[in-house]
């Protein structure tokens, strides 16, 4: 639960009469039993909020502004958009190691995880961790870019940096949530939002990096739903459960969906032109991301069917649970994104709120009529096989995406 | 962060590759643009997308306002976005800078639009956008990123460690000997993959440099030459290499000059003999040309080709003759120099037979001693003046280096040449393929090589081929486009200039051709660039001298 700024001298302290197995402190003397979330104001859980979801939004609006402007520089607005989201990270990583390790020297307080003299949640030790690869990734894309500029290809070695950056800060926000959900208190409200909102950052960065094959255009290949397979269930699965049990999924899909939506309704709403040719898709606006994928619809199945707890399972049984998740997920995904892409290529879908019907194309990009095609299907067409394939992968996302859930309910620093 | 997602853009519309120039990526304009005298400089970008800058001196002080447009072939005008202003520079009257962004690797135009009390006026100006030879990291920046590296894999393995070992744990609870043991052997499966994916990383880092040093960068295309015999003839046949980097095909050239292959050969190391030839087309994928009476030796080879969508292309090869080749030398009906030391040959017949190989009537050669020599005193009188080169061209010519003196790289220069007879008065130039020179520049580790034009060193028929892409523009949208930019006057008929800046420093020989009395002659000059280069820039006509002599 997100509590009010508290300074870390008045952490929470409890009387322990009794040696439990593994405690430090001999019976009978105060020590501290602070909880992640107790020397966490809610000041700083906003603040770690707001620098997650600079992340992702601003990847979006940079990716708008590349399809719309074509002139990217180290200082436009995206890129320090995204800079504020990594130095915020950082200083607010370096400011909660220095609060726990301060109350660990003043009140004996073990709440986090210690690695030598200092001491911070499970989650802010990744935020930091990640704060300081992407300033490292930051240096190398400098010289990359001037050095390779974009000649050398997709997924540079600066840019996978960046991206195994951005996941981890994403994911030490997820472990923050998921360290502060183990006070019985916090399971409901603002701690489990906070999990499910970090959740939703996680899976749009999911979408966002997977834009190459999430395009509608594409929505009917085999590749589509077998990445889209292998990957949601685990993230909608491993982050929504620990945040809560029976609609955690759900929330998880609706966070992303809100993000993107708010993404595709907002930005057309700026004007821009592009800034360098060529110029084949005229722009009078920032260009809109696709349309959310419809992930909220095998959410809620994936929500009913896993409601019940997986502990004390056998291993056998989680299996069969992951593998009926898997299938689940498919059998709801894959005709309600089937159907729904057709829709987005329709003139239908042509307006301001599914930005479909083949408008939105970056403007240097010459497609003409391949813009309301499907494309691929004669290459990557998804044969029963493929589909039996992405089943299995579904399965194993699944399967994944509870272990991770178990292991993040499991997480008490 | 910087371009996560655009890259999948250019995989979907990237452009073949070509390169033009050896070393040499900038680009030069001096002409006319309306009422107005130009030079320009035009240094594209290291790597793409990037900023082209644009350097531009106008002769007249009245010009109000510069604009600069970046058109790319295959979108042409109606294609390109609201024209760039261009800046005066801080302290100067006619001198003006500004910037340019270049997208996607492929063909551009430049064009220029001047707005001043004379009116309006606009130049043209090709430029190929392509990735360069990438920049070495230094030796700070990756001694800190090693740092960098080490000290996050280090810290991740701890962090790991410490999280696998103790995050479980309640609060109060000191981690049991199994936890610790967990720990452990979660840091080292970690450690592990993390080794793994570092060494993934590293592996896909070299193949895409390797994959971008072959196909991504600015760079010469080797080709495959073989010299053989026919009806007594040396024949030099050129073919694409096995491997190429260009995507493009010989079958898609245009013709520059009126030629579709200019080619140059070069004797090394002495740099004695020189040809500037033009092959005609076998089939798709051959080139031929019969060669000149030359000397036995190791030659360099600068090919030069335009494709139809405005790229311009330098190949390069080495050519060895085993012993003197060509026929007698057909000299015409001129008089050798009096010394006897320079031959300026080109051919006495030509021979276009159906099925044959011959030679290109502007097809010329020269064989000669030294490079241009000091002139008479009387030509660079008083001391520390700029002094005149004078180069002897066979028939009893001279060809003056009017403006030779030191030079520096990267300034910006115009070389400016004057002919005269044996008599000392001026010789008029006469067009030579349409031009009134042309001259090669080489530094002599043949590290840098350019052709360059009167009007500059872009490509004239990438030039043609985007006015030509505007008129097509101009007829199907009814708009107007202005015909291409005439070359700069105001000089003398006996004289001609080359707008360049030396790359870098070092020794080099320049070669430069000029038509008299129907004859082709061919001047050289040898030179020594110094390395401390400015960024200032000359009038037209007006050579800046800093620190070293010819």
């Amino acid at each position: 639960m997100i509590k009010p700024s508290t300074p870390p001298a008045l952490c929470e302290l409890e009387k322990v009469e009794g040696p439990a197995p593994g405690m430090l402190n001999p019976p009978g003397q105060t020590r501290a039993l602070v909880r992640t979330g107790d020397l966490i104001g809610s000041a700083e859980f906003l603040l770690v909020t707001l620098a997650a979801t600079l992340i992702p939004v601003s990847l979006l609006w940079d990716f708008s502004w590349e399809s719309t402007i074509g002139v990217d520089r180290f200082w436009s607005p995206p890129h320090l958009a995204t800079h504020i989201g990594v130095w915020l990270s950082g200083l607010l990583a370096v400011r909660l190691i220095f609060v726990f390790t301060a109350a660990r020297r003043q009140d004996g307080a073990l709440a986090g995880v210690h690695i030598g003299p200092l001491c911070g949640p499970a989650g802010v030790w990744i935020l930091f961790w990640a704060a300081a690869t992407l300033q490292a990734a930051l240096l190398l894309d400098n010289w990359w870019q001037r050095a390779y500029g974009l000649g050398a290809g997709l997924w540079h070695p600066p840019q996978i940096l960046k991206a195994v950056g951005f996941f981890a800060l994403l994911f030490g926000g997820v472990m923050l949530g998921a360290g502060n959900l183990s006070k019985v208190s916090a399971r409901t409200g603002a701690g489990a939002a906070f999990l499910a909102w970090h959740g939703g950052l996680l899976l749009t960065m999911c979408a966002l990096v997977l834009m190459m094959t999430n395009y509608p255009n594409l929505q009917h290949t085999a590749t589509f739903y077998l990445v889209s397979s292998a990957i949601y269930p685990a993230v909608l699965l491993g982050v929504g459960r620990p945040s809560h049990p029976r609609w955690g999924a759900t929330g998880v899909a609706l966070v992303y969906t809100a993000i993107l939506g708010a993404m595709v309704w907002l930005l057309p709403r700026f004007p821009a032109h592009p800034l360098t040719p060529p110029i084949h898709n005229p722009a009078d606006h920032m260009m809109p991301p696709p349309f959310p994928l419809l992930l909220v619809l095998p959410a809620l199945v994936l929500d009913r069917l896993v409601a019940r707890p997986v502990a004390g399972r056998s291993f056998l049984g989680q299996l069969l649970l992951a593998g009926a998740a898997g299938v689940a997920f498919l059998a709801t995904f894959l005709p309600s994104q089937w159907f729904f892409a057709r829709f987005l290529l329709s003139p239908a879908a042509d307006n301001w709120f599914f930005a479909g019907g083949g408008r939105h194309w970056p403007f240097f990009l010459k497609i003409d009529q391949a813009r309301i095609m499907f494309w691929g299907m004669k290459q990557d067409p998804l044969t029963f096989g493929m589909a039996l394939l992405a089943a299995l992968a579904a399965a194993a996302s699944a399967w994944i995406g509870l272990r991770v859930a178990a292991w993040l309910t499991g997480l008490r620093r | 962060m910087k371009r996560v997602l655009l890259p999948f853009w250019f995989l979907m519309a990237s452009a073949p590759l070509v390169f033009a120039h050896v070393g040499s990526p900038n680009v030069f304009f001096e002409g006319r643009a309306g009422a107005y005298s130009v030079y320009a400089v035009i240094r594209p970008p290291s790597a793409l997308p990037g900023a082209a800058q644009v350097s531009l001196r106008v002769e007249q002080s009245d010009v109000r306002s510069v604009t600069l447009l970046p058109v790319m072939f295959p979108a042409g005008r109606n294609g390109s976005p609201r024209p760039v202003t261009a800046h005066r520079v801080l302290g100067e009257t006619n001198l003006w800078s500004g910037e340019v962004w270049f997208l996607r690797p492929g063909s551009y135009s430049l064009q220029i639009g001047l707005e001043g009390t004379h009116g309006s006026g606009e130049a043209s100006v090709p430029v190929n956008g392509l990735g360069m030879q990438n920049q070495q990291m230094n030796l700070g920046l990756k001694a800190v990123l090693l740092g960098f590296g080490f000290v996050l894999l280090i810290s991740a393995v701890g962090i790991v460690c410490a999280i696998a070992c103790q995050g479980g744990l309640e609060p109060a609870a000191q981690p049991t000997r199994r936890d610790v043991i967990r720990g452990r052997r979660v840091a080292i499966i970690a450690g592990f993959l993390l080794a793994a994916g570092i060494a993934a990383w590293a592996v896909r880092w070299r193949n895409m440099d390797l994959a971008y040093r072959t196909y991504g960068i600015q760079k010469p295309e080797p080709v495959a030459t073989v010299v053989r015999t026919e009806a007594e003839r040396a024949i030099l046949e050129m073919r694409p290499a096995e491997q190429s980097a260009v995507g493009l095909s010989w079958a898609s050239l245009v013709p520059d000059h009126g030629k579709l292959m200019h080619l140059f050969l070069i004797r090394q190391p002495g740099l004695d003999a020189f040809a500037h030839l033009h092959p005609l087309r076998r089939d798709e994928e051959t080139f031929a040309v019969e060669l000149p009476a030359l000397p036995a030796g190791d030659y360099q080879l600068y090919g030069e080709l335009t494709y139809e969508n405005g790229l311009n292309q330098t190949l390069v090869a080495q050519v060895s003759l085993s012993q003197p080749v060509g026929l007698e030398l057909g000299l015409p009906p001129i008089l050798t120099n009096l010394n006897n030391e320079v031959i300026c040959g080109f051919p006495a017949r030509v021979l276009p037979l159906t099925g044959q190989t011959g030679r290109d009537p502007d097809d010329s050669w020269h064989i000669g001693q030294q490079g241009g020599q000091s002139g008479p005193a009387s030509l660079a009188p008083g001391t520390g003046a700029p002094r005149v080169l004078l180069s002897r061209l066979m028939g009893g010519y001279t060809l003056l280096f009017e403006n030779a003196g030191p030079v520096a790289a990267g300034r910006d220069l115009t070389l400016r040449f004057a002919a005269f007879g044996s008599d000392g008065s001026k010789v008029a130039l006469q067009p030579y393929m349409g031009m009134l020179g042309h001259a090669a520049v080489r530094r002599s580790d043949g590290s840098v090589f350019a052709h360059l034009h009167p009007s500059g060193s872009f490509s004239m028929a990438s030039q043609e081929m985007f006015w030509q892409r505007e008129r097509e523009t101009e007829t199907s949208s009814g708009t107007t486009v202005a015909n291409p930019p005439a070359a700069l006057d105001g000089l003398q008929p006996n004289q001609v200039s080359f707008p360049y800046q030396f790359p870098k420093s070092g020794s080099y020989r320049l070669w430069i051709q000029v038509r008299i009395a129907g004859r082709v002659l061919t001047g050289v000059y040898d030179l020594e660039c110094s390395p401390d280069g400015g960024k200032t820039f000359p009038a037209p006509g007006i050579v800046a001298f800093v620190t070293c002599e010819f």
